[in-house]
């Protein structure tokens, strides 16, 4: 029952987004939408993936409301602080070797996509819980493996889908 | 007033991405290079982007402006991380100035 309410929720996503791009409230346009939202998520479930689609792409709404909104936040803060640095011309880099205390593979990958859109960090490897992350030289939100270990603010957040 | 918000959030995301530039020539090395230019692509890119669908009202056009934005939050920085996994496992050092 869970598992067809859920399903129900994605048809209704993707045949809002259907909606908004044929930029129509038409019945029909409604139906269409509904029919190859269905579709879609069928064929991905038996053709695309190996997991069910529920089940790779689980994610809580309100924990990837939170995620979006804290990493709105680190974009702006991190993007003032390049400025600083382009001005001060500081371009020392360095490698960190960093391990996520995270389990789940999507809440990982979701880790590696956000270090990357902040201004400052760069993911260039994962291997297993392992990141390799290309920093500036202050960095410090995110500690190498041979420091100690410490979650980073993402992966607490984050933490929260496995629960 | 609304058009007014609009036109500086255009306007500070083209400082930013002018100011990325700016670092993309002002830094020597490959690296840093990559870290800069992630800061055009994210900070330059979302702020030009709230600024369109301000600008656009409540609309279908707005509507499709914040699927596009989402679409590249997702999808962008892959091209960044490839093009830096390439530099790294290919052996290029860091911080080490070009050769002229």
């Amino acid at each position: 029952m869970k598992k067809i309410i859920h399903t129900l929720i994605l048809v209704l996503i993707f045949t809002g987004i259907w909606l908004v791009l044929n930029e129509s409230l038409a019945v029909s346009q409604l139906l269409i939408g509904l029919f190859f939202s269905a579709v879609s998520i069928l064929f991905t479930n038996r053709y695309l993936l190996e997991d069910d689609y529920l089940d790779a792409y689980a994610i809580k709404p309100e924990v990837l409301l939170h995620y979006s909104l804290y990493l709105f936040i680190q974009i702006y803060q991190s993007g003032f602080a390049a400025i600083l640095k382009i001005i001060k011309g500081e371009d020392s880099v360095k490698i960190i070797t960093y391990e996520t205390c995270m389990s789940n593979e999507l809440g990982i990958c979701l880790l590696a996509n956000a270090l990357t859109l902040t201004p400052g960090t760069v993911t260039i490897d994962k291997n297993g819980h392992q990141l390799q992350i290309l920093a500036f030289q202050d960095e410090n939100a995110f500690t190498d493996i041979t420091e100690g270990k410490t979650c980073s603010p993402y992966e607490m957040i984050l933490r929260r889908m496995d629960h | 007033m609304i058009d007014l918000l609009a036109y500086l959030l255009i306007t500070i995301a083209l400082i930013f991405m002018a100011l990325g530039v700016i670092g993309l020539f002002r830094f020597k090395d490959f690296y840093s290079r990559i870290l800069i230019s992630a800061k055009i692509e994210t900070v330059g890119f979302l702020t030009i982007m709230i600024g369109f669908t301000i600008l656009s009202g409540l609309s279908y056009a707005a509507m499709k402006i914040l699927l596009i934005t989402l679409m590249v939050m997702i999808t962008n920085p892959l091209s960044t991380h490839a093009i830096a996994r390439s530099a790294f496992l290919s052996g290029y050092p860091i911080n080490q100035e070009p050769r002229r």
